[in-house]
C-alpha cells in the first residue's frame, strides 16, 4: 500500500510543519520507516555473518542423512499425520455441528450438556485428553476404541468437536436472522430451514477459523506419540525424533519440518482462494 | 533406563534450541561427552551371573584388612563414606513413604559400609553431572545405578560390578503361561521404550508377525499393557522386576535377555585403596548372603 499518498491527504487538512522536530508528518514517518528497514537488515546480516554455516549444515542439513528420510518420511510418517488430522476433524466438525445446534436448541438439557461438554474438553490439554481415551477408557471401562488409528483420531475429534462447536454457533449466529424467518415463511420446516439456508451461509463466514483449527489440528497430531507408536501409525513428529536419536544429527527435524509446511501452505493458500471467490459471488 | 543410547547432538541440541522435551525425559541419560557408545545393544551372555573377580562364595576378608585399606583411602570426611547419586531413580535409590532414603543401591552400599566400618552420607547429585561431581570431590564414590562403560572407565575407577542390567520381558499374571519367552509373542503387540537398548533388543529378536510398539516411558507401558494395548513389556529388568514384585497378582518378568552390561561403583582413578576396598567389602556381602537377601527383597528370587 502506498502510504506516502496517505500522508498527502492528512497533510491538506492538517498543519505541514510539526514545530517540535522541524519535520513534517510525512517526513517523520519516512525515517521511521528507514529506520525499520535498516534495523531489519542489521539483524539478518548479524545471523548471516555470526551462523556458524559449516556446523549447521553439519548438524541440521547433511544431505546424505535428508536423502535416507526419503521416501518413508511421506509415504509412512506425512500419510499417518494426513490420515489422523483427516479423521479428527471430519469427527469433530460432524460433532461440533450438533454440539452448536444442541447450544443454540431451545431446550434446556440440550444446552447445558453442550455447554458442559465444550467447557470440558476446550479447557483439557489435548494430550490428557488422548490419555483419557488411549488409557483411562479401556482400564475403567473396558472400552477400547478398534482401529489403529480409532483411539488417536477419536481423541482429536473430542478436543476439535469442542473448538468447531463455538466457531459454528458464531457462525450460525452471523447469518441474519431475516433467512430464517423467510425460509420459515415459505413454508420450510425449521430443521429443513437450517440445513439447507443457515448453515450453508454459517459456514461461508466461518471458512478461515475452520481452516485455523485445521492447521492446529495437523501439529495436534504429534501429541499422539503418548498412545505408543508402531511402524505402521508413526506421525511425522515422531519420526523426527526417533530418526534424531538414531542418527544423532538434527536433520530428520529440519526435513520433517519442511513437510509440515509442504502440508499446512498449500492448504491455508487453497482455503484463500476459496474465500475470495466467495466473497466475489456475494 | 540409564542404558538410554541418547546422543551427544540430542543433549547439544536440547540445550541450543530449548527442545527438552523432544530429548528423552529422563534426567540420568548418559550425555556425558563420551558417552554416545555406552549402550548400543550389546553382545549378549558374556558375564555369568554373580561371579566377579576374588568374590567367589566363602572368600571373606577379615575386617580389619578392609578396614586398613580404608585408612589408606582418600575420604572427603573422616569415617564417612560419601556418596553421589542421582535421587531418585526407583528401585535403586528413591524415598519410600515415609521419606526415607532406600533402594537397591542404598541397602547395598549401606551393607558394604558397615563391612568397612564406615557411615554413609547421600548427597542428592544429577546423572549428567555425576562424574564431575566426584572428580571434583563431592563425594567419595558414585553409587547411582552406572552402567561400565570403556568411555568412562577413562574417567574414573569401576569397582567390581554389582548388578546385571538386563532386558526382560513382562506380561500380565494371566499371561504368564502362555507367553514364556520373547519366540511366544508371534502377531502379539511388544511395547518398549523408544531409543533404548530394550527397543533395538526387540526389533532385532522379535519373532514373526510380531509389533513393536513405542512408548516413552515405563509409566506409559504399564498403563498400556493393562489397557490392553500391548501384550508384553520389554525393557530394563530392574524396572520390569521391581513392577512384578509389587504387583505379583497382576505381573509376571517370563524371560530375562542377557545384555553383558554391568552396573558399577566409580571412585576416582587415583582412589585405588578405596577401590580396593570397596570391591573387598562387596566380596563379603556377596559371601555372607546379604546380597542375596536385597536382591531378592527389590526384584524377587531371580539370582
Amino acid at each position: 500500500m502506498d502510504t506516502d499518498g496517505a500522508g498527502e491527504v492528512a497533510t491538506s487538512s492538517a498543519p505541514l510543519v510539526s514545530t517540535r522536530t522541524g519535520m513534517s508528518k510525512r517526513q517523520r514517518a519516512r525515517l521511521i520507516r528507514y529506520a525499520i528497514y535498516a534495523g531489519t537488515l542489521a539483524v539478518l546480516a548479524l545471523i548471516v555473518f555470526k551462523a556458524d554455516w559449516a556446523k549447521l549444515q553439519q548438524s541440521f542439513f547433511d544431505p546424505e542423512i535428508f536423502a535416507e528420510m526419503f521416501p518413508q518420511v511421506i509415504t509412512v510418517a506425512a500419510r499417518n499425520t494426513l490420515i489422523f488430522s483427516f479423521f479428527g476433524f471430519t469427527g469433530g466438525l460432524a460433532l461440533g455441528l450438533v454440539l452448536a445446534l444442541m447450544r443454540l436448541s431451545s431446550i434446556r438439557p440440550y444446552r447445558w450438556a453442550a455447554a458442559i461438554y465444550i467447557e470440558v474438553f476446550r479447557g483439557l490439554p489435548a494430550l490428557i485428553t488422548i490419555i483419557l481415551i488411549g488409557y483411562v477408557l479401556p482400564i475403567a471401562l473396558q472400552v477400547r476404541v478398534p482401529g489403529i488409528y480409532g483411539p488417536g483420531s477419536l481423541a482429536l475429534a473430542l478436543v476439535t468437536g469442542a473448538y468447531l462447536a463455538e466457531t459454528i454457533r458464531a457462525g450460525i449466529e452471523a447469518v441474519p436472522r431475516g433467512q430464517m424467518e423467510a425460509a420459515r415463511s415459505l413454508g420450510m420446516g425449521y430443521g429443513r430451514a437450517m440445513v439447507s439456508i443457515v448453515i450453508p451461509q454459517a459456514f461461508r463466514v466461518i471458512l478461515p477459523p475452520l481452516t485455523n483449527e485445521f492447521v492446529l489440528l495437523i501439529k495436534d497430531t504429534s501429541l499422539l506419540f503418548v498412545l505408543g507408536t508402531t511402524e505402521e501409525t508413526i506421525e511425522l513428529a515422531k519420526y523426527g525424533r526417533d530418526a534424531v536419536n538414531d542418527t544423532f544429527n538434527g536433520t530428520p527435524l529440519m526435513v520433517v519440518a519442511l513437510v509440515y509446511l509442504i502440508i499446512t501452505i498449500p492448504l491455508t493458500q487453497l482455503v484463500a482462494v476459496l474465500e475470495r471467490r466467495n466473497k466475489r459471488s456475494r | 533406563m540409564r542404558t538410554k543410547r541418547t546422543g551427544l547432538l540430542m543433549a547439544a541440541m536440547a540445550s541450543a534450541l530449548l527442545l527438552a522435551g523432544a530429548c528423552s525425559s529422563d534426567s540420568s541419560t548418559s550425555t556425558t561427552a563420551t558417552s554416545a557408545g555406552g549402550s548400543t545393544s550389546s553382545t549378549p551372555g558374556t558375564s555369568p551371573k554373580g561371579t566377579t573377580p576374588g568374590t567367589t562364595p566363602g572368600t571373606m576378608t577379615p575386617v580389619s584388612e578392609i578396614e586398613g585399606m580404608v585408612a589408606d583411602a582418600t575420604l572427603k570426611a573422616d569415617g564417612t563414606l560419601t556418596i553421589c547419586s542421582d535421587i531418585p531413580y526407583a528401585p535403586f535409590e528413591f524415598e519410600d513413604d515415609n521419606g526415607e532414603l532406600t533402594g537397591f543401591d542404598v541397602e547395598l552400599v549401606d551393607a558394604m559400609a558397615e563391612e568397612m566400618n564406615l557411615e554413609t552420607d547421600f548427597q542428592t547429585t544429577p546423572f549428567d553431572g555425576i562424574i564431575p561431581a566426584l572428580v571434583a570431590g563431592n563425594c567419595d564414590v558414585i553409587v547411582s545405578a552406572t552402567t561400565i562403560t570403556d568411555e568412562r572407565a577413562e574417567q574414573v575407577l569401576f569397582t567390581d560390578p554389582y548388578f546385571d542390567a538386563d532386558q526382560s520381558l513382562l506380561v500380565t499374571a494371566e499371561n504368564k503361561d502362555a507367553y514364556k519367552s520373547l519366540d511366544d509373542m508371534g502377531g502379539k503387540n511388544i511395547g518398549v521404550q523408544s531409543g533404548t537398548t530394550g527397543a533395538d533388543y526387540a526389533e532385532e529378536n522379535k519373532p514373526e508377525g510380531a509389533t513393536i510398539k513405542e512408548y516413552q516411558g515405563a509409566d506409559e507401558l504399564f498403563a498400556a499393557i493393562v489397557a490392553g494395548d500391548i501384550d508384553a513389556i520389554l525393557q530394563d529388568f530392574p524396572v520390569n522386576a521391581y513392577r512384578a514384585l509389587q504387583d505379583p497378582e497382576v505381573f509376571a518378568v517370563t524371560e530375562t535377555f542377557p545384555t553383558g552390561e554391568q552396573y558399577g561403583m566409580a571412585v576416582t582413578l587415583e582412589n585405588t585403596n578405596l577401590a580396593g576396598a570397596l570391591n573387598a567389602a562387596l566380596g563379603n556381602v556377596r559371601a555372607s548372603g546379604t546380597y542375596d537377601e536385597i536382591y531378592a527383597s527389590w526384584f524377587g528370587e531371580g539370582e
